[in-house]
Protein backbone atom coordinates (compact mmCIF):
# COMPACT_ATOMS: atom_id res chain seq x y z
CA UNK A 1 0.00 0.00 0.00
CA UNK A 2 1.67 3.27 -1.07
CA UNK A 3 1.18 5.50 1.96
CA UNK A 4 3.55 8.19 0.81
CA UNK A 5 1.50 11.01 -0.66
CA UNK A 6 3.98 11.93 -3.40
CA UNK A 7 4.17 8.28 -4.36
CA UNK A 8 0.37 8.10 -4.67
CA UNK A 9 0.23 11.22 -6.88
CA UNK A 10 3.04 10.03 -9.11
CA UNK A 11 1.38 6.59 -9.50
CA UNK A 12 -1.91 8.27 -10.41
CA UNK A 13 -0.19 10.46 -12.99
CA UNK A 14 1.69 7.48 -14.38
CA UNK A 15 -1.51 5.46 -14.86
CA UNK A 16 -3.12 8.41 -16.66
CA UNK A 17 -0.06 8.93 -18.87
CA UNK A 18 -0.11 5.26 -19.81
CA UNK A 19 -3.62 5.51 -21.24
CA UNK A 20 -3.43 8.41 -23.67
CA UNK A 21 -6.17 9.43 -26.06
CA UNK A 22 -5.26 9.28 -29.71
CA UNK A 23 -6.87 12.21 -31.42
CA UNK A 24 -7.11 13.14 -35.11
CA UNK A 25 -6.10 16.77 -35.74
CA UNK A 26 -8.07 18.15 -38.72
CA UNK A 27 -5.76 21.09 -39.54
CA UNK A 28 -2.60 18.98 -39.84
CA UNK A 29 -4.35 15.68 -40.72
CA UNK A 30 -2.23 13.89 -38.12
CA UNK A 31 -2.90 11.79 -35.03
CA UNK A 32 -1.74 13.31 -31.73
CA UNK A 33 -1.64 11.91 -28.23
CA UNK A 34 -3.51 13.64 -25.41
CA UNK A 35 -3.68 13.04 -21.67
CA UNK A 36 -7.39 12.69 -20.75
CA UNK A 37 -8.88 15.70 -18.93
CA UNK A 38 -8.57 15.42 -15.20
CA UNK A 39 -10.96 16.56 -12.47
CA UNK A 40 -8.93 19.72 -11.77
CA UNK A 41 -9.42 20.86 -15.35
CA UNK A 42 -13.08 19.97 -15.16
CA UNK A 43 -13.47 22.05 -11.99
CA UNK A 44 -11.79 24.99 -13.71
CA UNK A 45 -14.32 24.68 -16.53
CA UNK A 46 -17.18 24.63 -14.01
CA UNK A 47 -15.78 27.68 -12.22
CA UNK A 48 -16.08 29.74 -15.42
CA UNK A 49 -19.85 29.82 -14.84
CA UNK A 50 -19.32 32.34 -12.05
CA UNK A 51 -17.41 34.79 -14.27
CA UNK A 52 -20.50 36.86 -15.19
CA UNK A 53 -20.40 38.51 -18.61
CA UNK A 54 -16.89 37.28 -19.32
CA UNK A 55 -17.95 33.67 -18.60
CA UNK A 56 -18.00 32.49 -22.28
CA UNK A 57 -14.56 34.04 -22.88
CA UNK A 58 -13.16 32.52 -19.70
CA UNK A 59 -14.67 29.16 -20.68
CA UNK A 60 -12.89 29.35 -24.05
CA UNK A 61 -9.58 30.26 -22.36
CA UNK A 62 -9.79 27.40 -19.84
CA UNK A 63 -10.75 24.82 -22.44
CA UNK A 64 -8.01 25.87 -24.87
CA UNK A 65 -5.43 25.90 -22.07
CA UNK A 66 -6.45 22.39 -21.04
CA UNK A 67 -6.05 21.22 -24.63
CA UNK A 68 -2.55 22.72 -24.77
CA UNK A 69 -1.56 21.21 -21.40
CA UNK A 70 -2.73 17.74 -22.40
CA UNK A 71 -1.13 17.81 -25.85
CA UNK A 72 1.69 15.37 -25.02
CA UNK A 73 3.63 15.66 -28.27
CA UNK A 74 3.11 19.43 -28.46
CA UNK A 75 1.69 19.10 -31.97
CA UNK A 76 0.85 22.53 -33.49
CA UNK A 77 -2.87 23.16 -33.03
CA UNK A 78 -5.19 25.70 -34.62
CA UNK A 79 -8.39 27.08 -33.15
CA UNK A 80 -10.45 25.09 -35.70
CA UNK A 81 -9.12 21.85 -34.17
CA UNK A 82 -10.72 22.61 -30.83
CA UNK A 83 -14.17 21.08 -31.31
CA UNK A 84 -12.91 17.92 -32.95
CA UNK A 85 -10.37 17.43 -30.14
CA UNK A 86 -13.01 17.99 -27.45
CA UNK A 87 -15.42 15.53 -29.02
CA UNK A 88 -12.77 12.86 -29.50
CA UNK A 89 -11.45 13.25 -25.94
CA UNK A 90 -14.93 12.97 -24.53
CA UNK A 91 -15.64 9.96 -26.71
CA UNK A 92 -12.52 8.18 -25.46
CA UNK A 93 -12.59 9.26 -21.80
CA UNK A 94 -16.15 9.77 -20.67
CA UNK A 95 -18.83 8.41 -22.94
CA UNK A 96 -19.36 7.48 -26.55
CA UNK A 97 -22.70 9.27 -26.72
CA UNK A 98 -23.96 12.78 -26.13
CA UNK A 99 -27.42 14.33 -25.89
CA UNK A 100 -28.62 16.28 -28.90
CA UNK A 101 -31.74 18.47 -28.93
CA UNK A 102 -33.94 19.12 -31.95
CA UNK A 103 -35.90 22.30 -32.67
CA UNK A 104 -38.82 21.00 -30.60
CA UNK A 105 -36.57 20.29 -27.62
CA UNK A 106 -36.73 16.51 -28.12
CA UNK A 107 -33.60 14.79 -26.85
CA UNK A 108 -31.71 12.03 -28.59
CA UNK A 109 -28.56 10.11 -27.63
CA UNK A 110 -26.13 10.76 -30.46
CA UNK A 111 -23.07 8.72 -31.17
CA UNK A 112 -20.10 11.11 -30.90
CA UNK A 113 -18.28 9.18 -33.64
CA UNK A 114 -20.92 10.32 -36.15
CA UNK A 115 -20.17 13.97 -35.41
CA UNK A 116 -16.41 13.46 -35.35
CA UNK A 117 -16.45 11.75 -38.73
CA UNK A 118 -18.66 14.49 -40.11
CA UNK A 119 -16.41 17.37 -39.03
CA UNK A 120 -13.16 15.57 -39.78
CA UNK A 121 -14.44 14.76 -43.26
CA UNK A 122 -15.72 18.29 -43.77
CA UNK A 123 -13.65 20.43 -46.13
CA UNK A 124 -11.45 22.73 -44.06
CA UNK A 125 -11.77 26.45 -44.67
CA UNK A 126 -8.79 28.35 -46.09
CA UNK A 127 -6.09 28.33 -43.40
CA UNK A 128 -4.39 31.50 -44.68
CA UNK A 129 -5.05 34.24 -47.17
CA UNK A 130 -3.64 37.58 -48.24
CA UNK A 131 -5.93 40.50 -48.93
CA UNK A 132 -4.97 43.83 -50.48
CA UNK A 133 -6.50 47.23 -50.71
CA UNK A 134 -4.56 50.03 -52.27
CA UNK A 135 -1.17 50.00 -50.54
CA UNK A 136 -2.39 47.97 -47.57
CA UNK A 137 -1.62 44.26 -47.49
CA UNK A 138 -3.17 42.09 -44.77
CA UNK A 139 -2.12 38.50 -44.09
CA UNK A 140 -4.92 36.45 -42.60
CA UNK A 141 -4.69 33.05 -41.03
CA UNK A 142 -6.60 30.73 -38.77
CA UNK A 143 -5.21 31.48 -35.29
CA UNK A 144 -3.19 28.98 -33.36
CA UNK A 145 -4.68 27.94 -30.02
CA UNK A 146 -2.00 29.97 -28.19
CA UNK A 147 -2.91 33.07 -30.18
CA UNK A 148 -6.63 32.55 -29.58
CA UNK A 149 -5.94 32.32 -25.82
CA UNK A 150 -3.97 35.59 -25.88
CA UNK A 151 -6.68 37.48 -27.75
CA UNK A 152 -9.35 36.03 -25.47
CA UNK A 153 -7.38 37.28 -22.46
CA UNK A 154 -7.38 40.73 -24.09
CA UNK A 155 -11.14 40.50 -24.63
CA UNK A 156 -11.62 39.46 -21.01
CA UNK A 157 -9.62 42.49 -19.96
CA UNK A 158 -11.85 44.70 -22.14
CA UNK A 159 -14.97 43.30 -20.53
CA UNK A 160 -13.35 43.97 -17.16
CA UNK A 161 -15.55 43.49 -14.14
CA UNK A 162 -18.41 42.27 -16.28
CA UNK A 163 -20.87 45.06 -15.43
CA UNK A 164 -23.70 45.03 -17.98
CA UNK A 165 -23.38 48.74 -18.82
CA UNK A 166 -19.71 48.43 -19.62
CA UNK A 167 -20.28 45.43 -21.87
CA UNK A 168 -22.92 47.33 -23.83
CA UNK A 169 -20.46 50.18 -24.44
CA UNK A 170 -17.61 47.95 -25.61
CA UNK A 171 -19.56 45.44 -27.64
CA UNK A 172 -18.15 46.97 -30.87
CA UNK A 173 -14.60 46.62 -29.56
CA UNK A 174 -15.22 42.98 -28.64
CA UNK A 175 -16.46 42.33 -32.16
CA UNK A 176 -13.30 43.86 -33.68
CA UNK A 177 -11.12 42.04 -31.14
CA UNK A 178 -12.60 38.77 -32.48
CA UNK A 179 -11.51 39.76 -35.99
CA UNK A 180 -7.96 40.55 -34.83
CA UNK A 181 -7.52 36.83 -34.09
CA UNK A 182 -7.36 36.20 -37.83
CA UNK A 183 -4.89 38.95 -38.73
CA UNK A 184 -1.31 37.78 -38.77
CA UNK A 185 0.50 40.71 -40.35
CA UNK A 186 -0.17 44.04 -42.02
CA UNK A 187 2.00 46.07 -44.29
CA UNK A 188 1.29 49.59 -45.43
CA UNK A 189 3.20 50.97 -48.44
CA UNK A 190 5.62 48.07 -48.14
CA UNK A 191 6.33 48.74 -44.48
CA UNK A 192 5.50 45.88 -42.11
CA UNK A 193 3.60 46.47 -38.92
CA UNK A 194 4.43 43.86 -36.29
CA UNK A 195 0.78 43.33 -35.67
CA UNK A 196 1.12 40.23 -33.51
CA UNK A 197 3.30 42.15 -31.06
CA UNK A 198 0.69 44.86 -30.41
CA UNK A 199 -1.67 44.99 -27.45
CA UNK A 200 -5.37 44.38 -27.93
CA UNK A 201 -6.30 48.09 -27.82
CA UNK A 202 -3.77 48.98 -30.55
CA UNK A 203 -4.92 46.06 -32.69
CA UNK A 204 -8.53 47.22 -32.39
CA UNK A 205 -7.47 50.77 -33.24
CA UNK A 206 -5.74 49.64 -36.43
CA UNK A 207 -8.53 47.33 -37.64
CA UNK A 208 -11.04 50.09 -36.91
CA UNK A 209 -9.34 52.29 -39.52
CA UNK A 210 -9.88 49.71 -42.28
CA UNK A 211 -12.44 50.60 -44.89
CA UNK A 212 -15.52 48.52 -45.62
CA UNK A 213 -13.92 46.38 -48.35
CA UNK A 214 -10.93 45.35 -46.27
CA UNK A 215 -13.07 44.71 -43.18
CA UNK A 216 -15.42 42.58 -45.29
CA UNK A 217 -12.52 40.44 -46.52
CA UNK A 218 -11.45 39.74 -42.95
CA UNK A 219 -15.03 39.09 -41.90
CA UNK A 220 -15.59 36.64 -44.77
CA UNK A 221 -12.44 34.74 -43.84
CA UNK A 222 -13.44 34.62 -40.17
CA UNK A 223 -17.03 33.63 -41.02
CA UNK A 224 -15.89 30.58 -42.99
CA UNK A 225 -13.78 29.44 -40.03
CA UNK A 226 -16.68 30.02 -37.63
CA UNK A 227 -19.02 28.16 -39.95
CA UNK A 228 -16.66 25.17 -39.96
CA UNK A 229 -16.43 25.31 -36.14
CA UNK A 230 -20.21 25.49 -35.82
CA UNK A 231 -20.58 22.23 -37.79
CA UNK A 232 -19.35 20.38 -34.68
CA UNK A 233 -22.51 21.47 -32.90
CA UNK A 234 -24.97 20.28 -35.54
CA UNK A 235 -25.96 16.90 -36.88
CA UNK A 236 -28.80 15.67 -39.04
CA UNK A 237 -30.20 12.23 -38.32
CA UNK A 238 -32.82 11.14 -40.82
CA UNK A 239 -34.50 14.42 -41.55
CA UNK A 240 -34.21 15.85 -38.06
CA UNK A 241 -31.54 18.41 -37.23
CA UNK A 242 -30.04 18.16 -33.75
CA UNK A 243 -28.01 20.72 -31.84
CA UNK A 244 -25.19 19.75 -29.52
CA UNK A 245 -23.76 22.26 -27.05
CA UNK A 246 -20.01 22.03 -26.51
CA UNK A 247 -20.38 24.07 -23.35
CA UNK A 248 -19.70 23.77 -19.61
CA UNK A 249 -22.17 20.90 -19.28
CA UNK A 250 -20.41 19.01 -22.07
CA UNK A 251 -17.09 19.14 -20.23
CA UNK A 252 -18.22 19.59 -16.65
CA UNK B 1 -18.09 6.16 28.84
CA UNK B 2 -18.56 6.05 32.60
CA UNK B 3 -21.58 8.30 32.47
CA UNK B 4 -25.17 8.06 31.30
CA UNK B 5 -25.40 7.30 27.60
CA UNK B 6 -27.91 5.97 25.10
CA UNK B 7 -27.69 3.81 21.96
CA UNK B 8 -28.59 4.51 18.39
CA UNK B 9 -28.33 2.25 15.38
CA UNK B 10 -27.17 4.41 12.50
CA UNK B 11 -29.46 4.10 9.45
CA UNK B 12 -26.68 4.07 6.84
CA UNK B 13 -23.75 2.22 8.41
CA UNK B 14 -26.13 0.03 10.48
CA UNK B 15 -23.59 0.28 13.29
CA UNK B 16 -24.53 0.85 16.88
CA UNK B 17 -23.25 4.03 18.50
CA UNK B 18 -23.30 5.07 22.16
CA UNK B 19 -24.04 8.74 22.76
CA UNK B 20 -23.64 10.86 25.92
CA UNK B 21 -25.97 13.69 26.81
CA UNK B 22 -25.14 17.20 25.59
CA UNK B 23 -23.84 19.64 28.20
CA UNK B 24 -24.89 23.29 28.45
CA UNK B 25 -21.37 24.51 27.67
CA UNK B 26 -21.47 22.80 24.27
CA UNK B 27 -25.08 23.73 23.67
CA UNK B 28 -24.15 27.40 24.19
CA UNK B 29 -21.30 27.06 21.68
CA UNK B 30 -23.70 25.55 19.14
CA UNK B 31 -26.03 28.51 19.68
CA UNK B 32 -23.17 30.95 19.10
CA UNK B 33 -22.33 29.36 15.73
CA UNK B 34 -26.02 29.33 14.79
CA UNK B 35 -26.47 32.99 15.67
CA UNK B 36 -23.32 33.88 13.74
CA UNK B 37 -24.76 31.94 10.80
CA UNK B 38 -21.34 30.32 10.50
CA UNK B 39 -22.21 26.99 8.90
CA UNK B 40 -18.64 26.06 8.09
CA UNK B 41 -17.38 26.32 11.66
CA UNK B 42 -20.60 24.90 13.07
CA UNK B 43 -19.99 21.80 10.99
CA UNK B 44 -16.40 21.54 12.26
CA UNK B 45 -17.64 21.97 15.84
CA UNK B 46 -20.32 19.29 15.39
CA UNK B 47 -17.61 16.91 14.16
CA UNK B 48 -15.63 17.72 17.30
CA UNK B 49 -18.71 16.97 19.43
CA UNK B 50 -19.03 13.58 17.72
CA UNK B 51 -15.52 12.79 18.91
CA UNK B 52 -16.29 13.62 22.55
CA UNK B 53 -19.94 12.56 22.85
CA UNK B 54 -19.87 9.26 20.97
CA UNK B 55 -17.77 6.11 20.75
CA UNK B 56 -17.59 6.25 16.94
CA UNK B 57 -14.43 4.70 15.51
CA UNK B 58 -15.09 5.66 11.88
CA UNK B 59 -16.18 8.76 9.95
CA UNK B 60 -19.92 8.39 9.40
CA UNK B 61 -21.90 9.71 6.43
CA UNK B 62 -23.70 13.01 6.89
CA UNK B 63 -27.09 11.24 7.21
CA UNK B 64 -25.73 9.15 10.09
CA UNK B 65 -24.30 12.31 11.68
CA UNK B 66 -27.66 14.00 11.21
CA UNK B 67 -29.41 11.15 13.05
CA UNK B 68 -26.91 11.33 15.93
CA UNK B 69 -27.64 15.04 16.38
CA UNK B 70 -31.39 14.44 16.11
CA UNK B 71 -31.09 11.86 18.89
CA UNK B 72 -28.84 14.14 20.95
CA UNK B 73 -31.45 16.90 20.58
CA UNK B 74 -34.26 14.57 21.54
CA UNK B 75 -32.58 13.24 24.68
CA UNK B 76 -30.74 16.34 25.89
CA UNK B 77 -33.07 19.18 24.95
CA UNK B 78 -36.44 17.56 24.34
CA UNK B 79 -38.19 15.26 21.92
CA UNK B 80 -41.04 17.59 21.03
CA UNK B 81 -40.84 20.50 18.61
CA UNK B 82 -43.71 22.96 18.77
CA UNK B 83 -44.46 24.95 15.65
CA UNK B 84 -46.51 28.14 15.94
CA UNK B 85 -47.98 28.76 12.52
CA UNK B 86 -50.87 30.33 10.65
CA UNK B 87 -53.33 28.85 8.20
CA UNK B 88 -55.09 31.06 5.65
CA UNK B 89 -53.66 34.04 7.50
CA UNK B 90 -55.16 33.01 10.86
CA UNK B 91 -53.40 31.56 13.87
CA UNK B 92 -53.35 27.77 13.58
CA UNK B 93 -53.27 25.25 16.44
CA UNK B 94 -49.74 24.50 17.63
CA UNK B 95 -48.17 21.67 15.64
CA UNK B 96 -46.20 19.17 17.70
CA UNK B 97 -43.55 17.03 16.02
CA UNK B 98 -41.65 14.24 17.72
CA UNK B 99 -37.97 14.11 16.78
CA UNK B 100 -37.94 10.36 17.36
CA UNK B 101 -40.53 9.99 14.62
CA UNK B 102 -38.11 11.67 12.16
CA UNK B 103 -35.40 9.18 13.14
CA UNK B 104 -37.85 6.27 12.85
CA UNK B 105 -38.87 7.47 9.40
CA UNK B 106 -35.24 7.61 8.25
CA UNK B 107 -34.48 4.16 9.69
CA UNK B 108 -37.54 2.74 7.94
CA UNK B 109 -36.88 4.30 4.52
CA UNK B 110 -33.10 4.28 4.11
CA UNK B 111 -31.74 1.15 2.51
CA UNK B 112 -28.28 1.62 3.98
CA UNK B 113 -26.37 0.83 0.83
CA UNK B 114 -25.48 3.77 -1.34
CA UNK B 115 -21.93 2.68 -2.06
CA UNK B 116 -20.75 2.42 -5.66
CA UNK B 117 -17.49 1.21 -7.17
CA UNK B 118 -16.03 3.11 -10.13
CA UNK B 119 -13.18 1.63 -12.09
CA UNK B 120 -11.05 2.87 -14.92
CA UNK B 121 -7.67 1.57 -15.97
CA UNK B 122 -5.88 0.58 -12.78
CA UNK B 123 -7.78 2.96 -10.53
CA UNK B 124 -10.77 2.00 -8.42
CA UNK B 125 -12.76 4.67 -6.58
CA UNK B 126 -15.39 3.74 -4.00
CA UNK B 127 -17.99 6.42 -3.50
CA UNK B 128 -20.75 6.71 -0.93
CA UNK B 129 -22.86 9.44 0.65
CA UNK B 130 -21.00 12.62 1.64
CA UNK B 131 -19.56 12.83 5.13
CA UNK B 132 -19.78 16.54 5.83
CA UNK B 133 -22.89 18.35 7.03
CA UNK B 134 -21.54 21.55 5.45
CA UNK B 135 -21.79 21.47 1.69
CA UNK B 136 -21.34 24.81 -0.01
CA UNK B 137 -20.32 23.81 -3.53
CA UNK B 138 -21.10 20.75 -5.56
CA UNK B 139 -17.43 20.37 -6.46
CA UNK B 140 -16.57 20.12 -2.73
CA UNK B 141 -18.76 17.03 -2.53
CA UNK B 142 -16.13 15.21 -4.58
CA UNK B 143 -13.67 15.21 -1.71
CA UNK B 144 -16.36 14.18 0.73
CA UNK B 145 -18.10 11.51 -1.27
CA UNK B 146 -15.03 9.33 -1.86
CA UNK B 147 -14.68 6.50 0.62
CA UNK B 148 -11.44 4.95 -0.66
CA UNK B 149 -9.24 4.93 -3.73
CA UNK B 150 -7.32 1.88 -4.90
CA UNK B 151 -4.35 2.08 -7.23
CA UNK B 152 -3.51 -1.32 -8.68
CA UNK B 153 -5.62 -2.97 -5.93
CA UNK B 154 -3.80 -1.11 -3.12
CA UNK B 155 -5.89 1.18 -0.91
CA UNK B 156 -4.23 4.58 -0.62
CA UNK B 157 -5.74 5.28 2.83
CA UNK B 158 -7.73 8.22 1.46
CA UNK B 159 -9.11 9.36 4.83
CA UNK B 160 -5.66 9.22 6.41
CA UNK B 161 -4.54 12.01 4.06
CA UNK B 162 -5.15 15.64 4.99
CA UNK B 163 -7.65 17.84 3.15
CA UNK B 164 -5.08 19.42 0.81
CA UNK B 165 -3.65 16.04 -0.11
CA UNK B 166 -7.11 14.58 -0.76
CA UNK B 167 -7.84 17.52 -3.06
CA UNK B 168 -4.59 16.95 -4.95
CA UNK B 169 -5.43 13.27 -5.43
CA UNK B 170 -8.90 14.12 -6.77
CA UNK B 171 -7.49 16.75 -9.13
CA UNK B 172 -5.34 14.08 -10.72
CA UNK B 173 -8.17 11.63 -11.31
CA UNK B 174 -9.46 11.16 -14.83
CA UNK B 175 -12.55 13.23 -15.63
CA UNK B 176 -14.42 9.95 -16.20
CA UNK B 177 -14.74 9.68 -12.41
CA UNK B 178 -16.37 13.07 -12.03
CA UNK B 179 -18.95 12.24 -14.67
CA UNK B 180 -19.77 9.04 -12.78
CA UNK B 181 -19.87 10.89 -9.46
CA UNK B 182 -22.42 13.32 -10.92
CA UNK B 183 -24.50 10.36 -12.08
CA UNK B 184 -24.26 8.84 -8.58
CA UNK B 185 -25.41 12.12 -7.01
CA UNK B 186 -28.34 12.31 -9.42
CA UNK B 187 -29.36 8.71 -8.78
CA UNK B 188 -29.21 8.96 -4.98
CA UNK B 189 -31.02 12.30 -5.06
CA UNK B 190 -33.75 10.59 -7.05
CA UNK B 191 -33.85 7.55 -4.74
CA UNK B 192 -34.19 9.71 -1.62
CA UNK B 193 -36.64 12.30 -2.86
CA UNK B 194 -39.62 10.42 -1.41
CA UNK B 195 -38.15 10.66 2.12
CA UNK B 196 -39.45 13.75 3.86
CA UNK B 197 -37.85 15.27 6.96
CA UNK B 198 -40.96 17.36 7.38
CA UNK B 199 -44.34 17.01 5.70
CA UNK B 200 -46.71 19.93 5.83
CA UNK B 201 -49.79 17.75 6.17
CA UNK B 202 -51.60 20.55 8.03
CA UNK B 203 -51.27 22.87 5.00
CA UNK B 204 -50.12 25.74 7.19
CA UNK B 205 -48.96 28.92 5.48
CA UNK B 206 -45.27 29.31 6.21
CA UNK B 207 -43.98 25.76 5.83
CA UNK B 208 -43.09 23.57 2.89
CA UNK B 209 -42.26 19.88 2.72
CA UNK B 210 -38.56 19.26 3.40
CA UNK B 211 -36.99 16.48 1.35
CA UNK B 212 -33.97 14.54 2.58
CA UNK B 213 -31.00 15.62 0.46
CA UNK B 214 -27.48 14.74 1.61
CA UNK B 215 -25.89 16.81 -1.19
CA UNK B 216 -26.82 20.27 0.07
CA UNK B 217 -26.97 22.15 3.37
CA UNK B 218 -30.52 21.05 4.18
CA UNK B 219 -29.41 18.63 6.94
CA UNK B 220 -27.36 21.31 8.69
CA UNK B 221 -30.09 23.94 8.29
CA UNK B 222 -32.66 21.52 9.69
CA UNK B 223 -30.46 20.83 12.74
CA UNK B 224 -29.91 24.57 13.23
CA UNK B 225 -33.67 25.08 13.42
CA UNK B 226 -34.04 22.26 15.93
CA UNK B 227 -31.25 23.48 18.21
CA UNK B 228 -31.83 27.22 17.94
CA UNK B 229 -32.75 29.11 21.10
CA UNK B 230 -32.34 32.69 22.29
CA UNK B 231 -28.70 32.74 23.42
CA UNK B 232 -29.16 35.77 25.69
CA UNK B 233 -32.02 34.01 27.51
CA UNK B 234 -29.77 31.05 28.01
CA UNK B 235 -27.15 33.22 29.71
CA UNK B 236 -29.90 34.75 31.85
CA UNK B 237 -31.07 31.27 32.88
CA UNK B 238 -27.48 30.47 33.92
CA UNK B 239 -27.34 33.68 35.95
CA UNK B 240 -30.67 33.00 37.68
CA UNK B 241 -29.69 29.44 38.57
CA UNK B 242 -26.27 30.50 39.85
CA UNK B 243 -27.78 33.30 41.94
CA UNK B 244 -30.96 31.73 43.30
CA UNK B 245 -30.23 27.99 43.26
CA UNK B 246 -26.69 28.66 44.51
CA UNK B 247 -25.01 26.49 41.89
CA UNK B 248 -21.65 27.33 40.34
CA UNK B 249 -21.28 28.40 36.73
CA UNK B 250 -19.16 25.32 36.17
CA UNK B 251 -21.98 23.14 37.51
CA UNK B 252 -24.44 24.94 35.22
CA UNK B 253 -22.16 24.42 32.19
CA UNK B 254 -22.00 20.69 32.94
CA UNK B 255 -25.77 20.34 33.29
CA UNK B 256 -27.89 18.94 30.47
CA UNK B 257 -30.25 21.48 28.84
CA UNK B 258 -33.30 19.38 29.67
CA UNK B 259 -32.22 19.25 33.36
CA UNK B 260 -31.83 23.02 33.29
CA UNK B 261 -35.42 23.29 32.08
CA UNK B 262 -36.57 21.08 34.98
CA UNK B 263 -34.67 23.23 37.52
CA UNK B 264 -36.09 26.41 36.05
CA UNK B 265 -39.64 25.11 35.96
CA UNK B 266 -39.31 23.88 39.56
CA UNK B 267 -38.00 27.30 40.60
CA UNK B 268 -40.89 28.99 38.80
CA UNK B 269 -43.35 26.66 40.52
CA UNK B 270 -41.87 27.39 43.95
CA UNK B 271 -41.82 31.13 43.28
CA UNK B 272 -45.47 30.98 42.22
CA UNK B 273 -46.41 29.03 45.35
CA UNK B 274 -44.54 31.53 47.52
CA UNK B 275 -46.28 34.40 45.75
CA UNK B 276 -49.69 32.74 46.23
CA UNK B 277 -49.01 32.16 49.94
CA UNK B 278 -47.94 35.77 50.31
CA UNK B 279 -51.07 37.01 48.51
CA UNK B 280 -53.25 34.71 50.59
CA UNK B 281 -51.78 35.90 53.87
CA UNK B 282 -52.38 39.56 52.94
CA UNK B 283 -56.10 39.11 52.28
CA UNK B 284 -58.10 41.24 54.82
CA UNK B 285 -59.62 39.38 57.78
CA UNK B 286 -57.23 36.51 57.42
CA UNK B 287 -54.87 35.53 60.12
CA UNK B 288 -52.09 33.19 59.66
CA UNK B 289 -52.70 29.80 61.19
CA UNK B 290 -50.38 27.00 61.91
CA UNK B 291 -51.11 23.96 59.85
CA UNK B 292 -50.19 20.62 61.32
CA UNK B 293 -49.96 17.40 59.43
CA UNK B 294 -53.01 15.19 59.73
CA UNK B 295 -51.02 12.07 60.05
CA UNK B 296 -51.93 9.81 62.89
CA UNK B 297 -55.22 11.68 63.49
CA UNK B 298 -58.39 9.64 63.64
Amino acid sequence: MPKDFKDIVSKLKQITQDKLNEVYIPSSKTIAKFVPFNIKQQKEVLNTISEGNSSPVEFAIVVLQSILENNVDKVPLLSIDRNSILLQMREQSISKTIKGIDSEQNELEINIRQIVEKINGEGLPELSKEVNYSTIKVSLNVPTIEHEINVNRGIKHLIGDGKDEKVKKIVGDIYIAELTKYVLAISVEGEDIEFHKLGIADKIAIISTFNHELSKEILDFASKVKQYEAEAEKITIGEVKYKIDLDVAFLG
Amino acid sequence: MNTFCFNLTLPISKKNVRIRELKNIDFKNILKFIQNNDNQNLSVYLDYLLSIYTDLDFVPTNIDKFCIFLMLRSVSIGNVIELHTTKDGKKAPIIKILINSIIDNLEKNLSGNYEQILEKNDIKVIIDLPKSLYINKIENIFQDIIKEIYISEDAIGYWELDKVEREEIINNLDSYFSKEIYKHIGKIGNDLKHILLFENKWNVDELNDIVLNPFCDILLEFLKNLYNRNLLNYFEIGYVLCKHARISLEYFDNMIPIETEIYISQMKKEAKEAEDREKHSREPGRQSVNVHPLNNQI
